[in-house]
């Protein structure tokens, strides 16, 4: 799997989740294209991640929803994404985020992440 | 009674044309346009530290220059985190978070606003998410089955 974090997610987890499932193969958006989408819309970062098919995970449960709504509408697809909320799994530990990342790719392994939304819950 | 007041405006030609152009595109009248614009200037002006933004689900104040939403903030700020540490941790000078809250406490129902909408967006989530945990058990016990064959 691949995967773009938002700016939420401290950029310590990359480390983190490179330990715990070096399968993954993460970006922060603060690095990836040299930043050049931490001025971006909602829909540029979703069309960025399409095109190498790279799950974004997300704390914006306020306005990507809305979008994703409109993309179902409008028939058009996304690589994935992965919601998270502050208050269940916490942005700023990067264990805690890593960890529960490497739970969710492991059950959904290798299956087809185009037009997945998960919630990220902490791993047991 | 009202708390609306009405003002005349003298705009030159080019502007008007504008404001009735992006008027029709967002579905508005000029004049309502018009009110909204000046009131997004108003507040640039009072919170230079926050953009207002056009977004899939209307408009959201963001700490300028990042991602970071107002009403994310607020809800990380100070509950979870000190506004020294959030800003160490977010890479932002700690005036800036400060200017957030700032915003929120101006606004508090715009901002409670955004922060009901995320909890609303949170249950669609997690109804999204319920159903793909079901369908991937379901494969994953076919693909037992059918592998154990």
């Amino acid at each position: 799997m691949k995967l773009l974090t938002d700016v939420h997610v401290a950029r310590a987890t990359l480390g983190a989740l490179r330990k715990l499932a070096p399968g993954i193969e993460t970006e922060h958006i603060a690095g990836w294209r040299s930043g050049a989408l931490l001025h971006a819309t909602d829909d540029e970062i979703l069309l960025a991640c399409g095109t190498e098919k790279r799950v974004f995970l997300t704390y914006d449960l306020a306005t990507i929803p809305d979008l994703l709504r409109r993309w179902i509408a409008e028939e058009r697809s996304h690589s994935g994404v992965i919601f998270a909320d502050e208050n269940t799994v916490r942005p700023n530990s990067p264990a805690e985020v890593a960890a529960a990342v490497a739970a969710l790719a492991e059950e959904i392994g290798g299956a087809d992440t185009t037009n997945l939304v998960r919630f990220l819950l902490p791993a047991r | 009674m009202s708390d609306k007041a009405v003002i005349t405006l003298r705009l030159p030609k080019g502007i008007k044309r504008d404001v009735e152009r992006l008027a029709a595109r967002f579905g508005h009248k000029p004049a309502q346009l018009g009110a909204r614009l000046i009131e997004e200037g108003l507040r640039r002006r009072h919170f230079p530290q926050i953009d207002l933004r056009e977004t899939s689900s209307g408009r959201v104040a963001f700490l300028a220059g990042t991602r970071l939403a107002v009403h994310w903030i607020v809800e990380m700020v100070p509950r979870k985190l000190s506004v020294e540490t959030f800003a160490h941790e977010y890479g932002q000078a700690a005036e800036r978070i400060r200017a957030a809250l700032a915003y929120a406490k101006a606004f508090p129902e715009e901002i409670e606003s955004d922060h009901a909408h995320a909890q609303a967006n949170r249950k669609w989530i997690e109804a999204t998410d319920a159903a793909s945990r079901i369908a991937n058990h379901s494969h994953s016990k076919s693909r037992g089955k059918a592998e154990s064959r």
